[in-house]
């Protein structure tokens, strides 16, 4: 049966204007250094460790600082989502960036004292500018799927 | 006849995208804070309490007497902008203006540790104000 003119002229016209915004939808993904491996930081014990370990199991540190008679490592990795809708006129976009993030502590002789970690860069996702992606029933999901995130 | 006068205005909005531009950002840079995190770091424990609560902070430095800090900031909020420019035939000037209102916020929260490494004092509010400036604890010679 066909639809009724009016009804047939507006889905014309939403067809038409979908079409229309179609070229203007962006996305884009971008990362700094790989993701960190949860699994080889939990094989790092405090007490036991020395930072010959910690550098054969997680390479070379992005950062060194010196604190006192103590140091420290940092190791990251970052990982940024971008969605958005280019119209020249009229531009928005939904920006999402999550880290991994090691820090490892070091007394005067170099032995592992603490291990500081945050793993998130499987969270990150592309979403549209008015909604909020920090959910927990989100991140749940994520760290489900993530290798190495299960205890 | 309504709709051709809309349609003859379709240039006009078409034309305008080159010279003038609204933005519209939501942008979210790592997580939130939980919102008890301060409650739950005790003066006088470990730093291993505060990177159970926190995780990894976003910055380590020293301070005077061997105290290290460590700051935790995040970024999230709306950036609303609009900006247009003008050039004009054989005239050195080409007007441009913009206007941003920028609603992101920074909040941070700082824990100070003593040099056992034990928390002497946790601050929470926006990461410029409640983070120590970094100096060079030791004077250079």
């Amino acid at each position: 049966m066909p639809l009724p003119q009016p009804t047939r002229r507006l889905a014309l016209s939403v067809a038409a204007l979908a079409l229309a915004l179609l070229p203007g939808c962006a996305i884009a993904r971008m990362s700094v250094n790989d993701p960190l491996d949860a699994a080889a930081v939990r094989q790092l014990q405090p007490g036991v460790s020395t930072a010959a370990d910690v550098v054969q199991v997680l390479g070379a540190p992005t950062d060194v600082v010196s604190l006192g008679r103590r140091s420290a490592y940092r190791y990251d990795a970052e990982k940024t989502k971008v969605a958005g809708l280019v119209l020249i006129l009229f531009n928005m976009a939904h920006r999402d960036t999550r880290s991994d993030r090691v820090w490892v502590f070091f007394d005067e002789e170099l032995r592992l004292t603490h291990v500081a970690s945050t793993f998130a860069t499987h969270r990150t996702q592309y979403a549209l500018p008015w909604s909020d992606v920090h959910g927990e029933g989100d991140a749940a999901k994520a760290d489900a799927k993530r290798k190495g995130m299960q205890p | 006849m309504r709709s051709r006068r809309w349609l003859a205005l379709l240039p006009v909005v078409l034309g305008l995208g080159s010279c003038v531009q609204l933005d519209w950002v939501r942008e979210r840079y790592d997580e939130p804070l939980p919102a008890d995190a301060a409650q739950r770091i005790p003066i006088g424990a470990d730093a291993a309490v505060v990177f159970d609560v926190l995780g990894a902070p976003s910055g380590v430095w020293e301070l005077a007497g061997g105290a290290v800090v460590l700051a935790y900031a995040n970024r999230g909020g709306v950036e609303f902008g609009i900006s247009g420019s003008l050039s004009l035939d054989d005239s050195p000037v080409a007007p441009s203006m913009a206007w941003g209102d920028e609603k992101v916020r920074i909040p941070g929260l700082v824990v100070e540790l003593d040099p056992d490494f034990r928390v002497r004092d946790v601050r929470r509010g926006s990461a410029r104000d409640a983070a120590p400036p970094r100096r060079r604890p030791v004077p250079v010679e």
